[in-house]
């Protein structure tokens, strides 16, 4: 065939691809499908050039290690179906879905997948510009295939895992996953217990631990447990339990296919990943953004550069330097180093506060401003504003009542997309009640995040990385009392929503700060550079 | 399948279908050629398939069970859209059927061949393919973005699955020529 003949009947398939051929020149072709077999041939596999273009660009992960996923129908059908598992039971479901007159109707229902993950981690990936993989990007169910290093990603439920090409891994939910070939570690904290990890021939169940997992191509699967406990079931043909086994830390098991079969193992037969350390690098922080801050003229200023007797020194005045209320016997709940108090959960009350309380900081309005990067998705209490405690009160949750919150929900009976942050504004300051502002999923665990909570007498607003993500307007009282600080903890004599992570460039003002500003402090940051 | 009350089906169902729904939708493909039709024929496929689950012998490969049904599904969309747009006719089908499944070894190495040729295009290209296969509206505002008239984008935009396509052929040279015709 000449190259002429080729570009046009290229150009033919493309036409047919697009629905642009006459019905003349259709008939033609049905035409020459039916008489030419080399025509058919090339047709053929044409259009799976097709498909696998349009595959690749809409479901990135069936090609390569990029995980982006467009809604599919398929998809929005599980979804459904997970879907009405919980709302009105999957056999109701089905009963409807069998009668649906339209078979769109199901797409209908939820016109878009959410995500259940976010990568957190990357090493040594391939690049590829078809169809890039970035930290941060948010994972929809489907496939995920990795040739090469490691792609590390945390489910909204806090399941780490962490997969090494070549591997193929399908996420089905945020709560399950099937290992198809390659090999994964998993990590589950107590909130995601119950995590399940398949593989072609068993289902790991979680029992609260960190697992490792190897399956070969022929579908024969390890798994070794690093600590706490799993069962490994081996499946039946009809996918349920045939055969199951407990097993423990340091123990490794093997599921055999032919004979189909449990074995204990003393070691896996190759090495196995593990999960990599989710730790804050420090913010890099330059003297543009230090002095953006400066000309705003907080009341507060902490950049954790250094301890003065003790104390994070306010870069703006003597007033205010931070105290850091640790137990003595618990020096590492926070640790200022770096340029940045890091925080890690401990079973004791600790948190960072203004050695003395604000006055007047609600007297109008106020702005909280931050960076935050957290270690992983919790419950996470960022800053607490809270009046002062009344003697009278003797209960400690009593004590503890809030006019501001700004956190990260988890698990939570709080309807928002998992992975938000909160900005909650409460008056009078109680225990509940208040007006919500959340960010739309926008957390990435390692990470930092610039965090802007203002509250004015006629609006409350969160901006999250220079940009505006909620606002709200409605008359919010005003007072003239005076209100502590609560850094990393939610209050002073409890242990809730204690912050695993690290927070620095802390600046507080007794004014609502200027959208533009704002935007003058993020670009401050992060010109011409990430900030992480 | 309807009115069971066994879960653990419905998870051995919905595996097998997230592993295979893009394979059946390149079958599909084939018959009807315009995405949204093979969209919307998956999905139809999707819920046959779940009704007939407890038809389906697990011993037995999953994918040709699919396409088989894949294809009785684009015959009944055939007889439902044939009016109002170009459909193959049953024996153009039956054919494309036919030689698609002597094809299957083909496919793969072409499939392999096509994730290594995309793997070497420039950022702008990936850009440009991304715009034309997630919104094909899209291309206009590329150009209108770039300062350019949409036209040359979609000539670059041919002339851009021209090299992949050559790619592939080159990356195939050791399959050899799949029939005559070349």
């Amino acid at each position: 065939m000449s190259k002429i003949d080729e570009a046009r009947e290229r150009e033919l398939f493309r036409q047919l691809v697009d629905g642009s051929l006459s019905a003349d020149e259709f008939s033609a072709v049905e035409q020459r499908l039916l008489s030419d077999p080399g025509f058919r041939e090339r047709y053929i596999r044409a259009i799976d050039i097709e498909a696998g273009l349009y595959e690749a660009f809409n479901f990135p992960g069936t090609f390569s290690t990029t995980v982006t996923r467009k809604k599919s129908p398929i998809e929005v059908f599980l979804m459904v179906a997970a879907c009405a598992t919980v709302l009105f039971g999957f056999v109701g479901w089905l009963f409807w879905m069998s009668g649906a007159p339209n078979p769109n109707a199901a797409a209908s229902l939820l016109p878009r997948l959410k995500p259940v993950a976010i990568v957190t981690q990357l090493h040594q990936v391939a690049e590829n510009p078809a169809s890039p993989l970035e930290i941060g990007m948010k994972i929809r169910p489907g496939l995920l295939n990795v040739a090469t290093g490691q792609v590390q990603f945390e489910f909204f439920n806090g399941a780490q895992i962490n997969v090494e090409g070549p591997a193929e891994l399908h996420i089905q939910s945020v709560d399950k996953a099937t290992l198809i070939s390659g090999k994964v570690a998993v990590r589950i904290p107590p909130g995601a217990r119950g995590f399940v990890l398949n593989t072609p021939n068993a289902a790991v169940v979680d029992l609260g631990t960190e697992f490792a997992v190897f399956v070969d191509k022929q579908g024969t699967s390890e798994v070794h447990v690093a600590d706490g406990e799993v069962a490994v079931s081996l499946l039946g043909n009809d996918g349920n339990t045939l055969k199951s086994l407990r097993i423990t830390e340091g123990m490794s098991v093997r599921v055999n296919r032919k004979p189909a079969g449990l074995e204990r193992i003393d070691a896996p037969s190759v090495t196995l990943p593990g999960l990599q350390a989710q730790i804050a690098t420090p913010l890099r922080v330059n003297e543009d953004y230090v002095r953006s801050i400066r000309a705003s003229r907080p009341a507060i200023y902490w950049r954790f550069e250094k301890l003065v007797d003790g104390r994070v020194p306010n870069e703006i005045s003597p007033r205010w330097s931070g105290t850091i209320h640790a137990a003595p016997d618990d020096p590492s709940a926070i640790v200022v180093h770096d340029g940045m108090a890091r925080f890690t959960p401990s079973e004791k009350p600790h948190r960072l506060e203004p050695d003395d309380t604000i006055p007047g900081f609600n007297h109008e309005s106020f702005t909280l401003e931050f960076w935050a990067s957290l270690d992983n998705f919790h419950w996470a209490s960022l800053v607490a504003v809270v009046p002062q405690p009344t003697a009278e009160i003797e209960d400690a949750v009593a004590r503890n009542r809030h006019m501001t919150l700004i956190e990260l929900p988890y698990n939570s009976s709080f309807v928002c997309s998992p992975g938000s942050f909160r900005f909650l504004y409460r008056h009078p300051p109680g225990n509940s009640g208040g007006t919500n502002l959340f960010s739309d999923g926008d957390c990435s665990p390692g990470l930092w995040h610039h965090l802007v909570a203002i509250k004015t007498p006629g609006r409350i607003k969160l901006f999250l990385n220079g940009k505006l993500v909620r606002h709200f307007a409605e008359t919010s009282a005003c007072d003239e009392d005076p209100y502590r600080l609560l850094v990393g903890g939610l209050d002073e004599g409890l242990c809730d929503r204690q912050l695993s992570g690290a927070i620095t460039e802390f600046a507080v003002y007794l004014r609502a700060l200027e959208d533009e500003e704002i935007k003058i402090h993020y670009r401050a940051m992060t010109a011409n550079r990430s900030p992480n | 399948m309807p009115g069971s009350t066994n879960i653990d089906a419905g998870e051995n169902f919905a595996r097998l279908l997230v592993q295979y729904d893009r394979a059946v939708f390149r079958y599909i493909l084939t018959f009807v050629g315009r995405h949204a039709d093979a969209e919307e024929i998956l999905q139809r496929v999707a819920t046959v398939l779940w009704q007939k689950f407890s038809e389906y012998d697990p011993t037995r490969s999953f994918l040709p069970w699919a396409q088989r049904v894949a294809y009785f599904e684009v015959l009944k969309f055939r007889t439902e859209a044939a009016r109002n747009r170009l459909i193959f006719r049953e024996d153009v089908l039956e054919a494309l059927a036919d030689t698609r499944e002597t094809l299957n070894p083909v496919l793969e190495s072409q499939k392999l061949a096509l994730r290594e040729c995309l793997g070497k295009i420039t950022p702008d290209d990936a850009e440009l393919l991304r715009r034309r296969y997630c919104d094909a509206e899209t291309i206009a505002a590329l150009a209108a973005e770039k300062g350019r008239s949409p036209k040359s984008f979609y000539r670059r935009l041919d002339r851009l699955r021209d090299l992949i396509a050559d790619c592939i052929e080159r990356r195939m040279g050791s399959v050899g020529p799949t029939s005559a015709a070349d």
